[in-house]
């Protein structure tokens, strides 16, 4: 019965990557904003120290969910890439070797099956491998052409911003550059 | 059609200097004079011809990472991007854009009008004004044939082998594959740094057109300069990019005396939270 438990937490991991993980000790290595959610638009509510141990809670994306220790207690967002994760051994934080830590206590497993399952599960990447294998997707491509925009929808938007139309020339590149940036004074299309 | 595009696609890959080739009874020296008459042979390509090697492209890239399952979400970044293609030089292009679903911090664009940016840096924007900085900066680049002209190049140094496998292929219908490819290789290896530098000087001018505050392509490169750039979430980027410092030290030079008083224009941050703060309750 345990084990049927932890086997379908294990495969509920697999299928929720950034979700709700559980817990792990980090230490932040630079001083960095506590964020009240997982945006760099969102409040920060407290600058975290350098050198603080804090329990990891979750994952999102590029950010932790983290409970700082007592006596404030106080828990947050803070950038992935400012924590070093407990067990991680690499000398320069990186993000995959982190959440490793965070899924080896999972899975259990030398350093290196833990890199291997972050890379798979633990954010959703796009690097030079994935473009290489990458096999043309017809399908996605008509649901993006289904999301166009029309002229009109266009300006409603920009109207509803107060956004307002000016003219205005390209800057013209410095004498180091030598591209032209086709600087011009023609009469731009919604110039009517 | 499908003959004239094959010799169109040939004749762009081509060097401009005549040679002799015997590839598959097709008379290259021919097919070369044709392109010295134009100024460049990125010129030969006709706009249906780059927006059909664009699809292909776009395709491919969707392979690599599809859409954000959030229809409000995908509609929004057209209307923004719509509204700034509009003020551009190319304002009926078929323009196109999304947010793919990885959380690495990226943006890209295909020829014919595609732009993509990751869920990851979409994430990261803290207003409008810095997502149509990053869109305007994208634009710039279909606006210029950035990548038709980088897959011109590539051909011209020597990727004489992909031409004539074009050559043979055409019998097959599959010509695109090899300029498709060619034109994947990019997003790894990335443009000319001159291209990125002069996207952002022409980014900022279209975003600040458009009515938006123009230094919102400014506020994302600070959020990057910020980060950690030994991240895997930012590796690809960086390799593709020149550093953030660069490219602000650029364009504060480039700016100053320009924008004045244009930092008043909106930067419309609510509309733009909203969408993040769905994005980060939406469960998959």
């Amino acid at each position: 019965m345990g084990r049927l438990l932890t086997g379908l937490l294990a495969l509920a991991l697999l299928w929720m990557p950034g979700l709700s993980i559980a817990a792990d000790t980090g230490v932040v290595f630079i001083d960095t904003p506590l964020h009240t959610a997982p945006l760099y638009s969102a409040r920060s509510t407290a600058t975290v120290r350098a050198n603080t141990q804090v329990e990891v809670i979750s994952s999102q994306g590029l950010w932790l969910h983290v409970k700082l220790p007592p006596p404030g207690g106080h828990t947050g967002w803070v950038r992935r890439f400012d924590v070093r994760l407990a067990g991680d051994t690499a000398s320069r934080p990186k993000s995959s070797s982190g959440l490793g830590s965070l899924f080896g206590g999972l899975f259990g497993g030398g350093s290196q099956r833990k890199t291997e399952v972050t890379a798979t599960i633990g954010i959703r990447g796009l690097d030079t491998e994935d473009l290489k294998a990458a096999k043309p997707n017809p399908a996605e491509l008509e649901r993006m052409k289904k999301y166009t925009a029309t002229r009109a929808q266009a300006e409603a938007m920009a109207r509803r911003a107060r956004l307002k139309s000016r003219s205005m020339d390209y800057l013209q590149a410095t004498a180091a550059n030598t591209h032209s940036s086709g600087g011009t004074t023609t009469k731009w299309p919604w110039q009517n | 059609m499908r003959v004239h595009l094959h010799l169109l696609l040939l004749v762009a890959l081509l060097p401009t200097g005549a040679m002799a080739f015997d590839l598959g009874g097709l008379d290259l020296n021919k097919l070369t004079n044709i392109v010295s008459k134009g100024k460049d042979a990125v010129t030969t390509i006709g706009e249906p011809q780059e927006i059909e090697m664009g699809s292909g492209i776009a395709s491919t890239l969707l392979g690599a990472a599809p859409l954000v399952r959030d229809a409000a979400l995908q509609k929004y970044v057209n209307k923004v991007g719509l509204w700034l293609a509009l003020h551009t030089e190319r304002p009926d292009l078929p323009w196109h854009f999304g947010v793919i679903d990885a959380d690495t911090i990226n943006a890209f664009a295909a020829p014919g009008g595609y732009v993509f940016v990751t869920k990851g840096l979409f994430m990261t924007f803290r207003d409008e004004a810095e997502l149509a900085g990053v869109l305007a900066h994208e634009i710039s680049h279909v606006l210029r044939r950035h990548h038709l002209q980088a897959i011109q190049k590539g051909a011209q140094m020597g990727l004489m082998g992909d031409i004539a496998g074009m050559v043979i292929q055409q019998k097959t219908g599959k010509d695109l594959d090899a300029f498709i490819s060619t034109g994947m290789q990019l997003y790894s290896r990335g443009l000319d740094k001159e291209d990125e530098f002069e996207a952002d000087r022409m980014g900022v001018v279209i975003a600040a057109r458009s009515g938006y505050d123009p230094n919102g392509l400014k506020g994302v490169l600070l959020t990057l300069e910020n980060m950690n750039p030994t991240d895997d979430a930012l590796s690809l980027m960086f390799k593709t990019h020149p550093p953030p410092k660069d490219r602000l030290a650029r364009l504060d030079s480039l700016m100053a005396g320009h924008f004045d008083g244009l930092e008043h224009q909106p930067q419309v941050a609510k509309r733009l939270l909203s969408m993040q703060q769905s994005l980060l309750h939406a469960r998959r």
